[in-house]
Order: C-alpha cells, then structure tokens, then sequence
C-alpha cells in the first residue's frame, strides 16, 4: 500500500486496510484522524504517517527545540509562512488524532480489538523519535498505566505506541511483523 | 591552516588520510579510535612550524604522547617497524608546505621537509585538554618545569597560555562579540592573581575551585580570547568541549565555536556528544566551513570517513547507539 510518500508491505495474515484520513470528511469538524487503519486477525494497527524534509532543503526538525520550520508537517497546513513547532504541540496533534479515531470508531461499534499505535517520522533520528515517543507516551492512556492505576479496568483504550523511523520499523521484529516499510523514491 | 593528514603505522594507525575543513573539523568515533592521537599529533606538528621552537618533534611527542620509550608511539605489530606520519599547511603566503616524521619502533626519527615546514612566524596553536587545569594552576607552572611531573605536556602548555595576561589595546568587534558571549553564561568576568583564576561579578571574585566545572572550561575561552592565544589565523584543538557541560549551555557553546571560525579560528574537536552534533547541524550556516571525521574500526583497522553533513556518515557510533535504545525499548515495552 502506498500513503503518503510510504509504502507498507503488509502481511499476509491482513484482513483489511483503511485509509481512514479520507473518510476525515465523516468525523465531525474539529476532529481528526489517524491516516491508516490495518486490522489483523487479533487486533488493529493505527498508523499516523509524518514526513519532513531533510537538512538539505532548508530543514530545521520540529522536534528539537522552537526551530524554525518549513516542512510538510500538518501542524503547520494553515499558517501562512513556516512557524514555529514545539515537540508540546506535535505531541498534543498525535494524541488527538488517536483519540478522535478511538471514538469514532467505538461510537460505530468497531473497536472489537486491541489497539496499537504506530507514528512513523521520517526526517527525524532515533534519538528524536525516542523523546518525541516518550513525550506522547505520557499524555496516551496505555494498557501498562491502566494496569499500574487502576486494576478494575476490564477494557484498555491503547494497547501498544510507538514513534519510529522507516530504518527502526525495518529493524524491529515486533513492527515488521505487520508489515515492512519504505520510503518512495 | 592545516589542510591534510597522513599517517602510517603510528599509534592505533594503520593507514589514514584526512583532509582538513579550513573552518570547524569535528571528529567522531567510538572510544579507542584515535580521536585524541590524531589531534595530538597535528598539534605536535604545528608547535615545531615556528623555527624558534626550542623543542624538537622528538622531545614534544615524548612530552604529548608520555610512552615509555618514543619507539612505542609505532603502531604495535610482530618484530620491529616503522611508521610515519605527514601534515599539510597553507599560511597566508598561499604556499603549501608540507612535513614528513618518520619513527622506528627503536626509536630512530627523522623529518623530512623540517624547512619547508618551519618559518619565522609563531603561531597561535591551543589544545584544550578534556580535564581542566584552569583550578589547579597555581604553582602548577613552575613546578611542571623544574620537577619531573607525569603529565602530558599539553596540561602544562594550557596553562602557561591561559596565564598569559591580555593584549593591550581596543578588542576588535569579533572578540567583543565572543568575550560578551561568554561572559553572558557564566555571568562574570575571568581575572587572574598570583596565578589564580577568579571569577568578577557583582557579588565580587569567585575563586574557580568553587566554580563548577562546566564554566571553568568557558572561563579558560574566555582567557584564551582575551590574551589573543585564540584569534584570527590560530588553530585550536578541543578535547571533548561538551565535557562537564550541561545540555542546556550547549546551544551558546556551539554559538561560539561557531563565531569563533567565522573570525577566521581553524578548530578541531573530538566529541561523542549527541546534541553537541545535532546543536552544531541546526545552528551553521550555509557559509560556514565545517566537516565532520567519522572514525570506526573495520577489520580490527581505523577508517575514516569525511563528510559536510552530519545525516551523510555511514558510521555514527552516536546514532547507532540510539537506534539500538529504540530497537531494545520496543523489545521491552510491546505487547503481543
């Protein structure tokens, strides 16, 4: 499947795949989505897809500090000149986009699964996906902080997150197993 | 400026060669890569390019290195060898020079190309150790000179240069700029008594011994700036700036290596510090001279790899590292 300037090779225990952002237009004004749904036999993947472009076309990483920005970042889709991104606001973007996801589909009856929530950064190294990954970890209800505070919970919101880039997904045997990922050229 | 650097068979080298950035060269690696040796010898080789350098090559790298015989400063192999090692220059004059050092492991030397290399003309060459000497300089001077001391002559020579007092006269813009610089993060003036160093502010002299350590380090800059030993034309060598530094002063850190190339400064700096590298990559400039060395072992060898971009190297032990947290932290946290 290709999405966004990625390509995810899927396997082949797949049992479909949303590319949920276009069905943005259903949600109701004000929310926003993830870009791709992917269910498996026991559980769903949310997939959120981020590119920004490299140093070499005057790139600052949004991620490190109050840089400047002129990127493709969809934080910044209706300021008119490049602005400024904190790693506060691109992490307070990716929960929404989970959460509004979330409802949506609980309202409709099809969070019958587990769910995991894979952010994928390309244009950011490992050391900035871990902080931004960190950062978001924090303000998501995941499975373990439900567990920790409250042992009555029968029902877990997030099960799994995690922010990489294509070379950690590739690397890693608890993502590839989904699927494997590139960057198209 | 220094433009180039080979060697053979010397210290952990097999065979190396690096050209030089005629701004900011920055040297990256895992421990035992020979970061610290290559700056070294560079530096040995700059203090015997004024011809009245009273010491030879020999006697400095003898004091630099501290092996227990020269012979041993031959990269370790079966039997006996030799090595070799050869820095390129071009001064102001445009001319290129060019010198030789040749060692044998039974501690024979000899260097080729001493008169072209060697003019009347002293530089201004500081190598900044990774500890600091700047607290314990008292009586350090005298006693280093008159006493067999074990310590590599780069301590001593930090001090003596740090002891200098400052140049007479108005501070161009340039110095201006770096010694307000500096005095804005540690929040004061470096003066010097009796061979102590003090910090001045309003609360009064603060002796460096109760400074923490990271302003130290900004202080002896501070000194080096005011007394002319860093300027336009010098050349500096800088072990691990990010040393007891905290993170957050590494953006104004990286600030003033940044201005200090602009005002014409040479640097060489070895560092294995992730935002030390990434501070430096958001903060250049499309003009500004820099190059990155990495430095990794290949079949028990040491390769290099020169590259203007810090995302352009192959093997960034720093990376890997992170890359390798990320692949362990998802090992750890993942659910099935």
């Amino acid at each position: 499947m290709e999405k966004d300037g990625y390509v995810f090779d899927f396997s082949d225990d797949i049992v479909d795949i949303i590319s949920f952002d276009e069905n943005e237009k259903l949600l109701c004004d004000g929310m926003k989505s993830v870009d791709i749904i992917a269910e498996f036999p026991n559980e769903y993947l949310f997939l959120e897809l981020k590119k920004y472009k490299d140093r070499n076309i005057d790139f600052k990483c949004p991620l490190w500090k109050e840089a400047k920005v002129v990127s493709n970042c969809p934080l910044l889709k209706n300021e008119k000149i490049s602005g400024l991104a904190s790693i506060n606001r691109i992490a307070k973007d990716l929960r929404q986009k989970y959460f509004d996801t979330f409802l949506y589909r609980h309202i409709n009856g099809r969070n019958d699964k587990p769910i995991s929530y894979i952010c994928v950064v390309e244009g950011c190294d490992s050391a900035l996906t871990t902080r931004l990954k960190d950062k978001v970890s924090m303000i998501l209800p995941l499975k373990r902080k439900m567990i920790k505070e409250n042992d009555e919970w029968n029902y877990f919101i997030l099960k799994n997150f995690a922010v990489v880039n294509v070379k950690s997904w590739n690397k890693s045997p608890q993502l590839n197993r989904y699927a494997s990922c590139s960057i198209v050229d | 400026m220094l433009t180039e650097i080979k060697i053979d068979n010397i210290t952990a080298f097999e065979n190396l060669d690096i050209k030089l950035s005629k701004g900011i060269n920055v040297f990256i690696g895992a421990n035992g890569t020979g970061k610290t040796h290559l700056m070294k010898l560079m530096y040995a080789a700059m203090l015997v390019a004024d011809v009245s350098s009273k010491k030879t090559l020999d006697q400095i790298l003898q004091n630099i290195f501290l092996p227990d015989s020269l012979g041993r400063l031959v990269k370790r192999s079966l039997g006996r060898g030799s090595g070799s090692f050869s820095v390129y220059r071009q001064d102001d004059d445009d001319t290129p020079r060019y010198m030789r050092y040749e060692l044998s492991s039974l501690g024979k030397s000899q260097t080729i190309n001493h008169r072209i290399w060697t003019k009347k003309q002293s530089y201004n060459i500081v190598y900044i150790p990774v500890k600091d000497m700047l607290a314990n300089s008292p009586g350090f001077k005298s006693l280093y000179e008159k006493r067999e001391l074990y310590f590599e002559s780069i301590y001593a020579d930090i001090v003596d240069l740090a002891l200098l007092p400052p140049l007479k006269g108005h501070a161009s813009k340039e110095k201006t700029i770096l010694l307000d610089l500096i005095q804005q993060i540690i929040d004061g003036k470096v003066i010097k008594k009796d061979e102590k160093f003090y910090l001045k502010n309003k609360q009064g002299n603060l002796e460096f011994t109760l400074l923490a350590e990271g302003y130290r380090k900004l202080g002896l800059l501070y000194s080096l700036i005011q007394n002319g030993s860093i300027s336009s034309g010098s050349i500096l060598f800088w072990d691990e700036p990010e040393a007891n530094l905290n993170p957050k002063l590494t953006q104004q850190l990286v600030n003033i290596i940044l201005e200090l190339q602009r005002m014409g400064t040479q640097i060489f700096i070895a560092t294995h510090d992730y935002v030390f590298l990434k501070e430096l990559e958001l903060s250049k400039k499309k003009e500004d001279a820099l190059m990155y060395h990495s430095l990794y072992k290949e079949n028990e060898e040491i390769k290099s790899q020169s590259v203007e971009n810090l995302n352009e190297i192959s093997n960034n032990v720093i990376n890997d590292t992170f890359d390798s947290l990320v692949g362990r932290a998802l090992g750890f946290e993942w659910e099935d």
